[in-house]
């Protein structure tokens, strides 16, 4: 069994109702579920949730 | 592979009109990919290309999809063809159309129940007549005749209103 946060890591991978459908580009047609992400990813299929971006830390410039 | 039927269809309340009333056009290649799924259009991915809208007046256009289904080679695909007018036969218009129609075509049509269908997604679309015309008596028309066809392997597929709703879309 995995651990719990790689279960839940993949689940959300796709764009919000677009798991279960198809993906038509660049003359192929894929079914968009995890299995097929890797394929979907070197099509470029735009399916994928956008990474959230790391937030910079603040650093504390001003000298004492 | 078995095709398993899912379902029956009872008899309806006769809500339905026909005819449609808009057109959106765009250059195939402008598509680079679409979401599918159960025949309906969920996400078209068009880099934001801008769609041009043809208003039609009542009454004057039609899409026609006839499938044609060959048992003994095991093959089928779907013809659609797209008949509509427009008034007013001018310069402006027939250097428009000439353009529109020699190229490669992704048109969604609405029909007058408010669906949207998309044609020349699975394959493109083309124009396959333009009939400009004069007429002879006052009241004839002075305009074109437009014919799109497309060749696909499915009939067309409807597209999500709310897909329409993120198309840059402009009719002038």
């Amino acid at each position: 069994m995995l651990p719990f946060f790689i279960l839940t890591k993949k689940y959300n991978m796709f764009k919000k109702g677009l798991e279960g459908q198809t993906w038509n580009g660049n003359g192929f047609k894929v079914h968009i579920c995890e299995d097929n992400e890797k394929i979907l990813r070197k099509l470029g299929a735009d399916v994928f949730k956008a990474k959230a971006k790391k937030k910079k830390e603040k650093t504390d410039d001003s000298t004492e | 592979m078995a095709c398993v039927t899912t379902q029956g269809f009872c008899r309806d309340c006769s809500d339905n009109v026909g005819g449609i009333e808009q057109l959106y056009i765009l250059e195939r290649d402008s598509i680079s990919a679409y979401v599918e799924s159960g025949s309906e259009v969920t996400g078209i991915t068009d880099g934001g290309a801008t769609w041009r809208i043809y208003e039609l007046k009542k009454e004057i256009g039609s899409v026609t999809s006839t499938m044609t289904i060959s048992p003994e080679n095991g093959t089928r695909f779907s013809e659609s063809a797209i008949a509509f007018s427009i008034n007013t036969f001018k310069a402006a218009s027939v250097n428009e159309l000439k353009v529109a129609l020699l190229g490669q075509l992704a048109v969604i049509a609405k029909d007058n129940n408010g669906r949207y269908w998309a044609l020349g997604f699975q394959s493109f679309a083309e124009g396959t007549s333009l009939v400009t015309q004069t007429g002879t008596a006052y009241g004839d028309r002075n305009g074109f005749d437009v014919e799109i066809s497309a060749k696909e392997p499915e009939p067309p597929y409807e597209v999500s209103s709310s897909v329409i709703g993120g198309l840059t879309a402009d009719c002038a």
